[in-house]
């Protein structure tokens, strides 16, 4: 359950919250939970004096609110009713069977997202859709990255290096007028915003553990997207000369 | 017209593209999708309306602070958790355009500048990351207290 929690998206404090409301709802008073956002721990004292301890390595973190809403109501739930491990056990499956969007439906999303930063940072109509069709090569390459298990360094570089290369391709064609608005607008999609709000929310919370493994994640992000920018850039301007 | 131009267009674009985040990030509800978009919206155009004020950071805190409360607010109408509608609204404030020409002046070799825009881009982060925490610092000490009693 915690898990469920945690892979979605939730933030550390929830987990832990929700772990200790959960223990309380079937009586157990005194259960030790320590979440960080690779393992959930949890010890149970039991009646004969041993301690009984639990481990979940979560390896995979993924934003999916739908999910993350469906389990924290779970949760809401199974704390009022107090229902069988069985039931419990069922309704998860069920909401890991939930469906996903397509591939093709978040390529798409890619695209519109990059193309409306793009307006919005004051691009005009020719950057805009050269910014869609970066955000659509960025889901393509992301999808590609995931499947060969590349790092979560090396996906990023790559993927800004096609956003900076179809920028460039749009420059080059006359379609867009603005390479920083293009720019700018399609690695939004990359920038990890996400992290930045919630490295907070979890420091202040007192997860300092939590929120100092993710700044570092967060940094190699933002570093890897800024090299993975500059070298396409970089690259074309000594080859014809500084024309963009 | 003015008012179009200036505060309705940047409201439409900032919402449209915190749409395309939505499906992203596998937000299957419409309703709650729609209100996170407009959550997006409204931050954009209160940083807009502090643009009197000269500050990015304070523009960016007040943009933080108006979106923590609307996701406060929206959490309880929806019975959701707050993040939801927390990290669709804060997209638009997100400094893309910080991080690219603190890299752009990188690559220049342009020093000065380069260390200009990484500090204001940092600011920047701070003050959204601020203003999220104060709102929900102080929606938990009033919840917990309300348990309390």
């Amino acid at each position: 359950m915690g898990r469920g929690l945690l892979e979605n998206g939730g933030e550390i404090y929830r987990v832990e919250q929700a772990i200790g409301f959960f223990m309380r709802a079937y009586g157990i008073e005194d259960a030790q939970i320590f979440a960080i956002p690779a393992t959930i721990i949890v010890t149970i004292p039991g009646d004969d004096g041993k301690a009984m301890t639990q481990l979940e390595r979560v390896t995979s973190i993924a934003q999916n609110m739908s999910r993350l809403h469906k389990v924290n109501d779970l949760c809401r739930w199974v704390c009022e009713n107090t229902p069988d491990p069985q039931v419990i056990y069922e309704r998860l499956n069920d909401i890991h069977k939930t469906k996903l969007y397509s591939f093709a439906e978040v390529m798409i999303a890619y695209g519109v997202a990059s193309a409306f930063f793009c307006y919005f940072w004051g691009g005009d109509t020719g950057d805009a859709i050269v910014a869609f069709i970066a955000g659509l090569a960025t889901e393509y390459c992301l999808k590609y990255m995931g499947k060969v298990n590349a790092n979560i360094f090396f996906s990023n570089l790559v993927s800004s290096m096609v956003i900076a290369v179809v920028a460039i391709i749009g420059m080059v064609t006359g379609l867009g007028h603005n390479l920083d608005m293009i720019i700018i607008g399609a690695i939004m999609t990359l920038v990890p915003g996400v992290g930045i709000t919630n490295i907070m929310r979890d420091i202040i919370s007192g997860d300092v553990i939590t929120g100092t493994n993710k700044i570092a994640e967060v940094m190699l992000i933002a570093i890897a997207i800024a090299v993975g920018i500059a070298l396409p850039l970089s690259g074309f301007n000594t080859l014809f000369g500084g024309v963009l | 017209m003015a008012v179009v131009t200036e505060y309705v267009l940047p409201f439409i674009y900032a919402a449209m593209a915190c749409a395309g985040f939505c499906v992203m990030y596998n937000l299957h509800d419409l309703k709650i999708g729609i209100a996170a978009c407009v959550g997006g919206g409204i931050a954009w155009v209160v940083y807009l309306l502090c643009a009197p004020t000269g500050s990015v950071i304070f523009q960016n805190l007040m943009a933080a602070v108006s979106v923590a409360v609307f996701s406060e607010i929206m959490a309880r109408v929806f019975k959701t958790p707050s993040t939801v509608f927390l990290i669709v609204g804060i997209l638009p404030m997100v400094p893309g355009g910080g991080i690219y020409y603190t890299m752009e002046y990188c690559i220049q070799g342009n020093m000065p500048m380069f260390l200009e825009k990484l500090v204001s881009t940092l600011g920047v982060a701070g003050a959204i990351a601020v203003g999220v925490s104060l709102v929900s610092s102080v929606v938990r000490i009033i919840t917990t207290n309300k348990f309390k009693n």
